[in-house]
């Protein structure tokens, strides 16, 4: 296989935006072909993640995002697992470098829902899981992540104030990130004091609606000898499916998919959880990322709920987690996620974060996960010289 | 695929059962997930189960607008487990580990209602 380098990673800011997804799209690609220093033309392939296009009456983004490039001969195909789209378009993209076929390609994760009430947002939602199954009997999003949590805070004796530290510090990285969508300092009181969704998930545990894009370009050893200086490897992709059913998996305190992705991408690296500097994990409700630290094996079973409390997981703690703000507070354009997700490293990687920089930081995990984990992507970068 | 939105509205529980090796499921499968025979035949059950987990919605999607706060529930069944939801007038009596049955009724999904 031939080694796989992330050249660049850019992003719009997240929010509820005016401007429409197509516009939010070319924006994000634009900023990310500038930022690696190529022409579209360089570009043999793309991957557009998008699930609500449709909204748009628009699908086909593929060639719409080639053709205003000016290279609209390339390849370009829209790619779709919910919540786990970006991190699937990023694999595709992988596997195109890895396995020879591409030198360059770009990556694309976007979304944009011009509703703005909460009653049809939450419908949209239940599109990525089992309609006809789950949603048909009254499940929507926070309600499954619900079921997680109750049975995580019955099963370990954890309680609605550890997962609201999670939320609270996820709210204070996101003041250091100028792009995302709630740059907004709570309290653990403001998150218990917030109404019940989905007990006992309240509205502070939850992500927002958000509309945005963000984009990366991959490249092959060969392609990247043109450039100086230190570079990004992506030593692991992994993408995995799961039962997209909640209710019929045996435990829900865990998501199968992403125990399996984080096993086999820490096996691609050859790494340890050790040799890992930050996480950005999906925290699409608090309680999630609980449930992915201890899916990927960076706690024990039932401790992932106490680790922000306890400053683990803070931007200068042992094993910083959403340096960016998460899902929760930089924001969760459904599709745009696993490739924001990347945009982070990039930034953290490269030392360009800032007030949220990660000292030293030189190895970097991303988790993505789609619905209740009927999908979901883990990599693994590395910066080199 | 049939429509299990009928069905749950007769207060009946779609049961999907393999004929090879007894596996049975709560949603629909066309090849066994255990031993991969294709011998799968769909069963109505009359419903009733126990509750190992529940949330009380507030936030609902549109079809549920008019039913919350209701609770959505998970259901072990004999051999399957299914989900479904119990109305706002019967929450006081839900708590894990109820007994519930399902009823019919003209609305969506399976409506649940808990055994006293």
């Amino acid at each position: 296989m031939e080694k796989v380098y992330l050249l660049s990673a850019a992003q719009t800011p997240f929010g509820r935006l005016e401007k429409s997804g197509r516009d939010l799209l070319v924006e994000a690609c634009v900023r990310a072909i500038e930022c690696a220093g190529i022409t579209p033309k360089d570009i043999d392939a793309g991957y557009v993640a998008n699930s609500f296009g449709f909204v748009e009456w628009q699908s086909h983004y593929g060639p719409i995002l080639m053709s205003t490039l000016g290279n609209p001969d390339a390849p370009c195909m829209t790619v779709a697992s919910a919540c786990a789209s970006g991190s699937s378009a990023l694999h595709e993209a992988y596997m195109g470098i890895a396995g020879g076929f591409y030198d360059c390609v770009l990556v694309a994760g976007f979304d944009r829902i011009e509703v703005k009430d909460t009653t049809k947002l939450t419908t949209y939602f239940t599109m990525g899981c089992d309609r006809v199954f789950e949603a048909e009997n009254g499940a929507t999003f926070p309600g499954l992540y619900a079921l997680m949590a109750s049975e995580y805070i019955m099963r370990y004796g954890a309680t609605e104030e550890d997962l609201a530290h999670i939320a609270v510090k996820n709210h204070s990285n996101a003041l250091h990130n100028p792009v995302a969508h709630i740059q907004k300092k709570i309290s653990v009181e403001d998150v218990m004091n917030s109404p019940y969704i989905a007990r006992p998930l309240k509205l502070l545990d939850c992500c927002p609606f958000s509309d945005g894009a963000a984009a990366a370009v991959l490249c092959s050893e060969g392609f990247i000898r043109r450039f100086r200086g230190e570079r990004i490897r992506v030593v692991a992709s992994s993408l995995t499916g799961g039962e997209i059913t909640l209710h019929t998996r045996g435990d829900f305190t865990t998501i199968p998919s992403a125990v399996r992705a984080g096993k086999d991408a820490f096996r691609q690296a050859r790494f340890t959880r050790k040799d890992i500097d930050m996480l950005e994990v999906h925290d699409c409700f608090t309680v999630a990322e609980a449930i992915a630290l201890e899916d990927l094996g960076f706690a024990e079973r039932g401790k992932g709920a106490f680790l922000a409390r306890e400053g683990v997981t803070a931007i200068d703690g042992d094993i910083p987690v959403n340096p960016s703000g998460g899902l929760k507070a930089k924001g969760h354009p459904v599709s745009a996620t696993g490739v924001a997700q990347v945009v982070e490293v990039y930034e953290q990687l490269m030392s360009l974060a800032g007030g949220r920089q990660i000292n030293g930081a030189e190895v970097a995990l991303t988790h993505n996960v789609g619905a209740t984990g009927g999908s979901c992507a883990v990599h693994i970068f590395r910066r080199v010289k | 695929m049939m429509n299990p939105g009928e069905v749950w509205r007769r207060g009946k529980i779609p049961c999907w059962e393999c004929r090879g090796c007894g596996w049975r499921s709560g949603v629909e499968v066309v090849y066994c997930a255990k031993c991969h025979s294709k011998d799968i035949h769909l069963i109505e059950l009359d419903g009733t189960g126990k509750v190992i987990s529940f949330t009380v919605i507030t936030v609902p999607e549109e079809r549920y607008l008019k039913e919350v706060p209701y609770a959505y529930c998970i259901v072990e069944g004999d051999g399957f487990r299914f989900c479904g939801w119990v109305g706002r007038d019967d929450l006081k009596d839900l708590t894990i580990g109820s007994k519930v049955r399902s009823v019919s009724h003209d609305g969506y999904g399976l409506r649940l209602k808990p055994l006293r």
